[in-house]
């Protein structure tokens, strides 16, 4: 095994880690935007894992799914964010509040 | 020439996963939203740049032209992400962490 080789399976590692702090964050988060951003850390994770996986299939046939995942991940916090912005509307509660700690 | 292009590869790998590796544990570790949103915007931005850069090293018949587009629009839309995830929190009058304390403005 080469050098090069152990610098990608670091590469999966890391991703798989990062992928698990970021559900963590999305299971856990205080407020409704830490899971948000916790699932945007799951989103740039899977981006990464495609761009792995391209590597280690020996193709670039993967970045347009690259690019699409990238997209839906910006579009779904661009989304969340100007459905965050608008008014409250009859009384429910869309945002989970803070402990008082 | 090949071992140069795999030397720089592994490089562009092995920073990539510093910098995701710091992202994660500040998503995990950091006291509130904003610095959460910090870390998302620059360290995970970095690492997945240094990504794509090793991806376009190792194989070959990946454009280049590819490849920047690919980062220009990680450039863009990662940092837009996270200032926006900034702005709702401060519109919803998160509290704020200081190195004097919680704050809520």
């Amino acid at each position: 095994m080469s050098l090069l080789d152990a610098a990608f399976y670091f590469g999966w590692a890391v991703l798989l880690m990062v992928a698990s702090a970021g559900l963590w964050r999305l299971s856990q988060g205080p407020t409704t935007l830490d899971r948000l951003i916790g699932f945007d850390t799951v989103t740039i994770a899977v981006t990464a894992l495609i761009a792995l996986f391209s590597i280690h299939a020996g193709t670039a046939e993967y970045m347009e799914l690259m690019l699409v995942t990238a997209g839906l991940g910006f579009f779904t916090t661009v989304a969340y964010f100007f459905y965050l912005s608008q008014p409250k509307k009859r009384g429910g509660e869309d945002f989970d509040q803070e402990d008082p700690t | 020439m090949s071992l140069l292009v795999d030397i720089m590869a592994g490089f562009f790998l092995i920073g990539g996963g510093f910098f995701l590796v710091v992202a994660g544990v500040g998503v995990v570790k950091f006291p509130d939203a904003y610095c959460r949103a910090h870390v998302l915007g620059k360290a995970m931005t970095l690492g997945i740049i240094f990504l794509t850069i090793a991806m376009g090293l190792l194989l070959d018949d990946v454009p280049w032209a590819k490849v920047a587009a690919y980062v220009g629009f990680q450039l863009a839309t990662i940092p837009v992400a996270s200032h926006l995830l900034c702005l709702a929190a401060y519109r919803r009058k998160i509290r704020r962490w200081t190195v004097r304390g919680w704050v809520t403005d």
